[in-house]
């Protein structure tokens, strides 16, 4: 009973996710006020988080832990992340020319995690090393910090798109500074939850494994996806790269940000995190 | 005269951020190759050979790229990381903090130029540049200005206002003697941000320093009874069932000195969930003095490590493993890391190089509890672990008391059980022996074996403390340091010429040199009399432009 509910509420988080994209369409196609399209996409926003939430914690408390533990689980909690960040941020600024790519990544990852093999979905209990409080510290800012590098990401598209359009019309130059602003801010906000999901995950690794810091492909990874974004605030807060050279640097921190989450398992690059073996 | 060249230009070029981002970019290249190429200390050489063939290893042996974290060239890049990191703290970020709480000047007029900002400064967003022209030495350079005007006919009112409303929004204000120029500003802690973030990496660097210099760790694998001495050489003095000495790892430069005691695996279990996959390892430590006596027992677990005189001990690693003496060749079998193939059956190898001799396991169910030789199988009676289809016995922890090791012979060389034509030669107790035709085969006994991992860390709490700082500095960046000022002045002071009436932007576009004065629409120069007072206000945020705009325009709203 507890599972078809917890699939039920997913189920209907990937359907609300489907008619809020086509609603975007139609929102786009006949040009709605912006009023009522904020209306609409904080509604679905806000039922897609509900949707993943009631799901996740209907398996927490069917497996009575934090529901963190495989891929399956982990894929949800990002979802659950890219969908809060903007649904709060949407509230008070104005990013629903945003909705329809993000709802286009909450549908890509929902449905990966609706379609993984049971070996990744199956609630089995936890390995000695994971069974610690610090899961519930260390991995949530981790996934939240990858939901605002994707919206960062999708920015610097747009920036790039409208850059290599030329255009000076002021609309267009107004564009420009609205997505290096937003990129900026999300980075700025996602960057330090990475910090605190690396460092963290080292006081982790420091109770359980002995060492603060092991070289593992993971952490190396973590670090890279670090760097990068490290290299972008730098530059960015020294105004020494174009705001293209800048969308590049997000777009390789997301990359990176990518090899770290999944890559690291796709490409059986082994290590001590290897939960989540695709 | 030289030295100052060559001083300053080693400044010039270690607090750069063109050379800290050179490094973050190649750091992270090396990084993620080391994470794609797997490395020599974490799968072993042979891995490596295996994966890559003899030449190709030896090619990447010699670029360093086996081991990539422990390379010079790694290091180096590390180091300098580190030194471009020490003297941009010292030469840029933290002269700057000392700015973060320092007031910039009141503004004397109001402006009537936009103050032009070069190029690509501010340098940094925490440094406070300057601004010539509007009064100041040490304003801050504005992109794009905020900046409104509002008539004040009834004089101190609207003035008194602005104050009243900048002091219930959380600013600091502060009022020049006159009475007629104020600044405000939030957010100046945010200016600490680089400061904190560089005295928490620095802080890391330092505590990963002093582990460096007086640290050491290792690991001790044994079976109950077995007792160890922590020690940086091997003791050839002492006797024990496997290890004398648990040889200490620590770097060249070591400073430190070995403990004095001796560590004793007292009992050890697995706690199993229900459906018999492992959910703890305990492991009993009892320590002594070199003299024997008992100093303290204590239990660790996974997550749950025990410290000791400084040096903390943690549950890394356990396993049933059937110790075995195969033609006088030891062997260790750990059980728990067989790998099942398709047909349930798992395989070790006894002849290592040819791999043509080895053991047979089979699940349990699909036969007996087995293990098995190629040409001679030998089944068990052992209780192999669970996902061998084995069982453990009451209260999880391991082996029976009698565990015994049957051996069958085979004339055919099959994968298919079922094609097995299975023949008792002998029956095994622990310590007995037998021999089958050219081989000798000892069973010593089975037993749970615990892996024990130790360390001595003492710039552990430097770098704990460092990363707290760190995280701190992290996430007060993304704040913004924002200032606002004001000045009022009186109507004849102004040319009224200069003075436009704006219907439709509730921000004014920015100063410029031919702009009149931007007034809000519900004010015209009707309604400015002789006792009227213009109050012009500017802002600025650092960052997070766009939250700062909607503040400034609530307060424009407010007043105007």
């Amino acid at each position: 009973m507890k599972l078809v509910g917890e699939f039920t509420s997913l189920n209907t988080a990937i359907v609300i996710s489907l008619i809020a994209f086509w609603l975007q369409a139609i929102l786009l196609f006949f040009k709605f006020e912006q009023k009522k399209q904020k209306i609409i996409n904080q509604i679905s926003f806000g039922l897609i988080s509900l949707g993943i939430f009631v799901s996740l914690s209907i398996r927490g408390v069917n497996l009575e832990r934090f529901p963190i533990a495989n891929l399956y689980e982990s894929l949800l909690l990002t979802t659950l992340g890219i969908a809060v960040i903007f649904f709060i941020l949407n509230l008070r600024n104005n990013l629903d020319f945003l909705a329809w790519p993000i709802l286009i990544c909450i549908l890509g990852l929902l449905m990966s995690a609706a379609w993984l093999p049971s070996s990744q979905k199956d609630a089995i209990p936890l390995i000695p090393a994971l069974r610690s409080y610090w899961r519930a510290i260390h991995v949530p800012p981790l996934l939240f910090s990858y939901g605002f590098f994707l919206l960062a990401s999708i920015v610097s598209i747009f920036q790039l798109i409208e850059s290599n359009r030329q255009s000076s019309s002021p609309e267009a130059l107004k564009r420009i500074k609205i997505y290096q602003d937003l990129q900026y801010r999300f980075i700025v906000f996602g960057f330090p939850l990475l910090t605190f999901g690396i460092v963290t995950g080292a006081l982790w690794a420091n109770k359980s494994w002995g060492n603060l810091w092991q070289w593992d492909p993971k952490e190396n990874l973590a670090l890279v996806t670090w760097f990068c974004y490290l290299a972008f605030i730098h530059l960015k807060t020294t105004n020494k790269a174009s705001a293209n050279k800048l969308s590049y640097i997000v777009l390789g921190g997301l990359f990176a940000t990518y090899m770290t989450y999944l890559g690291i398992n796709q490409f059986n690059l082994g290590g001590l995190h290897t939960y989540g073996q695709i | 005269m030289k030295n100052k060249y060559i001083s300053k230009e080693f400044t010039k070029l270690f607090s750069s951020v063109k050379l800290a981002v050179c490094l973050f970019i190649l750091l992270a290249i090396i990084i993620f190759l080391g994470s794609c190429i797997p490395q020599e200390p974490l799968v072993g050489r042979l891995a490596l050979i295996e994966q890559f063939g003899l030449s190709q290893y030896q090619l990447l042996k010699s670029l360093g790229l086996n081991d990539v974290f422990h390379s010079w060239w790694y290091l180096g890049i590390f180091i300098l990381l580190a030194l471009n990191l020490i003297v941009a703290s010292f030469i840029k970020v933290f002269p700057r903090s000392k700015k973060a709480f320092s007031w910039p000047s009141f503004l004397k007029e109001i402006p009537r130029k936009a103050p032009k900002c070069p190029e690509r400064i501010p340098p940094n967003p925490f440094l406070e540049p300057t601004l010539r022209g509007l009064g100041g030495e040490d304003l801050d350079c504005f992109e794009i200005p905020l900046s409104f005007s509002i008539s004040d006919n009834h004089k101190n009112t609207e003035w008194n206002n602005l104050k009243q409303k900048l002091k219930n929004n959380n600013w600091e204000i502060k009022v020049n003697e006159n009475d007629n120029s104020l600044i405000s500003r939030k957010g100046a802690y945010h200016r600490l941000a680089p400061s904190l973030t560089h005295i928490g990496i620095l802080t890391i660097l330092f505590g990963a320093l002093i582990s460096l210099l007086f640290g050491f760790n290792g690991i001790i694998e044994g079976i109950p009874e077995d007792r160890f001495i922590i020690s940086s050489k091997e003791d050839s003095q002492r006797s024990y069932i496997l290890v004398t000495t648990s040889k200490i790892f620590h770097s060249p430069i070591w400073i430190g000195k070995s403990p004095e005691f001796e560590v004793e695996i007292g009992n050890t279990k697995r706690e199993n969930y229900a459906d018999g996959n492992p959910k703890q390892w305990f492991t009993e430590l009892k320590f002594f003095s070199n003299n024997g006596d008992s100093l303290k027992a204590t239990i660790a677990s996974v997550n749950d490590p025990v410290s000791f005189a400084g040096i903390d001990f943690y549950q890394a690693d356990w396993n049933r493993v059937l110790r075995l003496k195969f033609n006088n060749q030891d062997f260790e079998i750990k059980l728990d890391k067989i790998k099942l193939g398709k047909q349930k059956t798992g395989e070790v190898a006894l002849n290592q190089v040819s791999k043509d001799l080895g053991l047979l396991f089979l699940v349990k169910g699909k036969d007996k509890n087995n293990i098995a030789v190629n040409n001679t199988r030998i089944i068990s009676e052992l209780p192999l672990p669970r996902g061998l289809g084995g069982e453990t016995n009451e209260d999880g922890i391991g082996f029976s008391d009698t565990p015994k090791l049957k051996l069958i012979s085979t004339n055919k060389i099959s994968k298919s059980l079922e094609d097995i034509n299975l023949k008792p030669i002998a029956e095994l107790s622990p310590n007995q022996e037998t021999q089958i035709g050219p081989m000798k085969f000892k069973f010593i006994g089975a037993y749970s074996k615990t892996g024990i991992q130790y360390k001595y860390s003492p710039g552990d709490i430097p770098m704990i403390i460092g990363m707290i700082i760190l995280i701190i500095g992290v996430s007060i960046a993304f704040g913004s340091k924002k200032t606002i000022w004001a000045i009022r002045k009186n109507i004849d002071d102004i040319n009224k010429n200069d003075i436009r009436v704006s219907k439709t932007s509730t921000l004014a576009p920015g100063l410029s040199p031919t702009s009149p004065l931007e007034m809000g629409s519900q004010n015209s120069n009707k309604d400015l009399n002789k006792n009227s007072q213009i109050i012009f206000l500017m802002g600025q945020s650092d960052r997070d432009k766009a939250a700062f705009e909607r503040e400034f325009e609530d307060l424009k709203n407010n007043l105007s």
